[in-house]
Parts: structure tokens; sequence; C-alpha cells
């Protein structure tokens, strides 16, 4: 490490993360307006275009903002390394990934050719300059944190979000009419399973090793979890692209479904075992979100490993649907606002507490943690992601009730944005504040 | 023999892990736990702040040539912490539950970010710029370990 390097004010403006998380659980609470109002039976088959709308808004409307928007506050705090002109980069970034997203769901529910085509050049351009600048920064920084896990993860998630955008691209342009393509149901297997299993799932999992200990005094996870987990994970998912490629055979099929089934479990159980022993036990919602996502993947692993004949029939036809949507809804989205009620107040008592300097007068008007995001707060939102988990399963079952989840996302997602939005104002607010206090001298 | 990332790391480990001990008897309104606890915690916090502020960073300083940098960002950050644990002196012998975890968290924020910029960048720069850097962590050890400066 080079002395140059020491920066300890390397974090982005506050804006460029906000941005983000302001615009993610607005595209659920839009897609939730849209179940309310679609006259088609919810879920009736995975290829429907109002079901593609819903994943897609799910998937890149929320956890893609989040995540992405996580990774230019996250990058400095755990490796040192920050985006150069986060405020230039992440204004086009997020512009064009919010346009592509909004116009890919449209162009979902319209089958309008001209607005498909739109939005796979709108993100193909927000992705590209993205990952590029982070291909950049990778390269830049390559001699620092070798030891480092979860940078390491970090690095992989992103070549894996690399695979899912051209997979992904590939997909829309088959659909737009532009290319054509035989076998797009493999095609649309491997983009889901490089999106969720490699992308996020590496992300997810690569953030924790440093968060989980951090936030509640727990112990390390084990060390040869963090350096294999990820790196399984990934080779797992390259071994099924050559099995799609017909390089591999094809019976390793089911043998990478189980190992990627047992890599789910070795983490959950390390997970729980990590959260039970650890050291800082006052009550704390995000800690409920981790073992919500923890139990819903149990579940998931339990239900995926008992033969299909000894199911019930209702299970068993919805199968593939009533996996996708506890990950996506229960596991995914339940760690990342987990993950949001940490990195909320984190984010604006640091820029705050950067801002006062060595003014004592200042540090005197920082908020406190439970200011920015009070529990009671915090549980109430973990209610209402319990009631739409309740309701998501509900309408799998008996879609006639899928107004109860629609109504169910619209309120989760509406306090969600009233608690990102009142962190941001607070900042705002105590920013002016402390902004006088140093002027003063 | 321990490097200085060795020692000074652990001893921030030990330092949470006391720190939540006290929290978890104040949830539990276990007040004599909670002082007890609490006293330990905040006498081994000083200890290191100490041990930083008079033998590790005057080091660091003086081979690297910089006292406007990083050192006086740490310096801020401990007199931070210094200030909530006055705060949170004040609301625990007023046995106030609410105000003094709501402090705790704050605190809990402020050591976490300050400990993970000492871990992956402060340390590793010192003990590459130290010539006699075992020597270093020697004093460390008997400033934190064996001196009361309290």
């Amino acid at each position: 490490m080079k002395l140059a390097e020491l920066s300890f004010s390397g974090l982005p403006p506050i804006d460029v993360p906000f941005r983000y998380f302001i615009s993610a659980p607005l595209f659920i609470i839009a897609i939730a307006i849209m179940i309310l109002f679609n006259d088609d039976p919810l879920w009736a088959s995975r290829w429907q275009a109002a079901t593609l709308a819903i994943t897609h808004a799910f998937t890149l409307g929320f956890m893609a903002s989040i995540m992405m928007g996580a990774i230019y506050q996250l990058l400095p705090v755990t490796s040192g390394i920050s985006f150069p002109k986060p405020r230039l980069i992440a204004g086009f970034c997020h512009l064009f990934h919010t346009t592509g997203s909004v116009l890919l769901i449209v162009g979902f529910l319209t089958a309008n050719r001209l607005i498909q085509i739109t939005a796979a050049l709108s993100l193909a351009l927000g992705f590209s300059i993205y990952l590029y600048t982070l291909a950049y920064m990778f390269y830049k920084n390559k001699q620092k944190n070798v030891n480092n896990y979860t940078l390491k993860g970090i690095k992989l998630a992103f070549v894996a979000l690399l695979i899912t955008v051209i997979l992904g691209l590939l997909l829309q342009g088959k659909l737009a009419g532009l290319i054509i393509i035989e076998w797009d149901r493999d095609l649309t297997n491997l983009h889901a399973s490089w999106g969720l299993f490699a992308w996020v799932s590496i992300l997810i999992i690569s953030i924790s090793f440093q968060v989980i200990p951090m936030f509640y005094v727990a112990a390390e996870f084990h060390l040869r979890l963090k350096k294999y987990i990820s790196l399984s994970l990934f080779s797992s998912l390259i071994v099924m692209l050559l099995i799609k490629l017909a390089i591999l055979p094809l019976y390793l099929q089911t043998v990478i479904q189980y190992i990627l089934l047992l890599i789910g479990a070795i983490y959950t159980f390390y997970l729980l075992k990590t959260i039970n022993s650890r050291k800082r036990k006052i009550s704390d919602t995000s800690i409920n979100y981790w073992q919500l996502a923890s139990i819903s993947f149990l579940f998931i692993l339990i239900t995926y490993a008992i033969p299909k004949h000894y199911l019930a029939n209702i299970i068993e036809n919805r199968a593939d649907l009533l996996f996708t949507a506890i990950f996506i809804f229960m596991v995914i989205v339940s760690i990342l606002q987990g993950m949001l009620l940490k990195i909320l107040p984190f984010l604006v008592f640091t820029h705050l507490q950067q801002q006062c300097g060595m003014n004592f007068n200042a540090m005197q008007m920082l908020p406190k943690m439970q200011d920015i995001l009070c529990k009671p707060h915090a549980s109430i939102l973990f209610t209402l992601h319990l009631i739409s988990s309740i309701n998501l399963l509900t309408s799998i079952f008996y879609p006639q009730w899928y107004w109860l989840f629609a109504c169910a996302l619209i309120v989760e997602f509406t306090w969600l944005t009233f608690l990102i939005a009142k962190a941001f104002y607070l900042y705002r607010l105590n920013y002016r504040k402390i902004s006088s206090q140093i002027t003063k001298i | 023999m321990p490097s200085i990332i060795d020692f000074m790391t652990r001893k921030h480990r030990e330092c949470d892990d006391v720190f939540s001990e006290a929290e978890s008897a104040v949830a539990k309104s276990n007040w004599t736990l909670a002082s007890q606890q609490w006293h330990t915690f905040a006498d081994e916090l000083e200890l290191h702040l100490q041990a930083e502020e008079t033998i590790l960073f005057p080091q660091f300083e003086q081979a690297t040539g910089m006292t406007n940098g990083p050192t006086q960002v740490m310096r801020m950050e401990h007199q931070q912490m210094r200030a909530l644990i006055q705060d949170l002196n004040t609301t625990l012998t007023a046995e106030n539950k609410k105000d003094f975890l709501a402090n705790s968290e704050t605190l809990m924020v402020l050591m976490q970010q300050h400990n993970m910029k000492e871990e992956m960048m402060l340390y590793p720069m010192t003990e590459q710029h130290l010539s006699n850097s075992e020597d270093v962590c020697v004093q460390l050890q008997q400033h934190c370990l064996t001196e009361s400066k309290v």
C-alpha cells in the first residue's frame, strides 16, 4: 500500500447511494399498482408478460438498484477503494438503469418492439459504464487488500453481473425479434441462475463476511468458508453454462443443482451459527430479517430435496414458482431490507461526522442513530414484510387473492420509501445546522 | 510475538466484547452488572486510545512525516468517542435505559467504522513504515496490559 492511498475520506457524496435507494422501492409500488388493476390472472405461467414484469421490477428495479447503490459506499469502507468522479458516474448509471428498467417492464407488458429495443440499449449503456468503472478501479487497486475475501467476492459477483447482463440482452434481442435463439428457455434459466445464485448471492455472502461480525459483534466466519464459498458458487454456474453449451454432459446438471443446494445449506448453517452466537444480544430488527431469510432458504432446501411425488399436488404443480418467489422476496428482499436498516443510519451518521471535523461544538449536533431510524419504525417495516410474504404465498396458491398481495406491497414499500426519505431529510437538516456552526468560527 | 496489527485488532475485539456485555446488561435492567462491565469497557478503551495517541501515532508521524493526515482524523474520532462515553456515563448513573441504548448504538457505529479504518489502513501502513515495529508493539502491550493510567 502506498502512502498516497491512505485516505480516510474516500466516501462518495451521500446523494450517490441515496438516489438508488429512493428509486428502488418506487419500482415495487408501481408494479403493485399494476397488479392491482391487471385483469389477467396472476402467476398463470413464468412466461406470462405480467410475471416477467413483476420479476424484473423486483430483481432489476429493486434488488440491483439497492446493491449497485450500496457498492458506491461499501467499497471505500470495506476495501479503501473509491469510485472516480462518483457523482458523474452515478448520475449516468442511475439514469440509464432506471430508464432501462422502466422501459423493460413496459416493454414486457405492451410487447412494443421499439420500447423493448430502447430498454435494452439503455440498460446496456448503464451497466457498461458501471462495470467498466469497477473493472478500472479493481485493476488500479489490484495490489490492495489481497487477502480481503469480501473484496474478492465482490469482484466475482461483478463478473457474474456481466454474464447475467449479456444473457439478458440476448433474451431481450430475441424478444424484440432482432436475433434468433432456439434454446431461449435454457437461456432464460441460465440468465436467472447467474443473476440470483451468482451476482446477488455472491455479493450478499461476501458483504455478510464483513458486516455481520462488525454490526453484531459476532465471531468471524470460518476462513475456509470465506475462501471457497463464492468461488464454489461461481464455478458451479460456469459448469452449468458449459452444460448448456453442450461442452459438458447433461447428466452433470442434476449434480450441479445439488451442489448449489449444498453450498446454500453450508452458508445458511454458518450464518445462523454466527448470528446466534453474537455477543451483541440487544433486540435488533435487522437480525429478524437475517433469521427470516435463513428459515425461508432452509424451507426451499428441504422442499427441493424431497422427491416431487411425495409433495402435495398443490405444491408440486407450483414448485418452481413457489421456490423462485420465496427466494426473491423472503430471502433476498429480506436481507436487503435488513441491510438497509443498518446502512441508512450508518451512512447519515458517518457523512455528518466527517463534516464536523475537529469542531467540538458541531459534534454536539450529530444526531443519534435512533433519531435517524428508530427501532419502532424498523419493527413496523418487518411486520409489513411478514404480511406481504404471507400474502405472496397465498396469491401463489389462491391467485384470486392477488389484490391483497398488491395492497400489502404498496403499504410495505411506501413505508420503506418514507424511512429512506426521512433519513435523507435528517441528513440535509443536520448538514445545514453543522455547516452554520462551522462557519461561525 | 504478535504484530502491531494482530495485537491492536485483538484489543478492538476485546473492547467490543465487554461493550456488548454492558449493553446486554442494560437491556435486561441489570444495573449492577451493567455498571461493572461498562467501567471495565471504558477503562480498556481509554488505555487503548492513550496507547495510540502517545505511542503509535507519534511513531507513525515521525516515520512518514504526515502530522496532519490520518492520525489527526483518528485523534478527532477518539475525542468523539470520549464525548459519547461521558454521555453514556450520565445515562448509566441515571439508570435511563432508553437513552443509554440510543447512545450506545451511536458509539458502536462510531467505534466500528473507526476500527475498520485503523485495521485496514493505518496499522498496516504503520507496520510497513516502522523499522522498529516489534519494539513499538512491546511498548503498546506494556501500556495496555500492565500500566493503569486511567
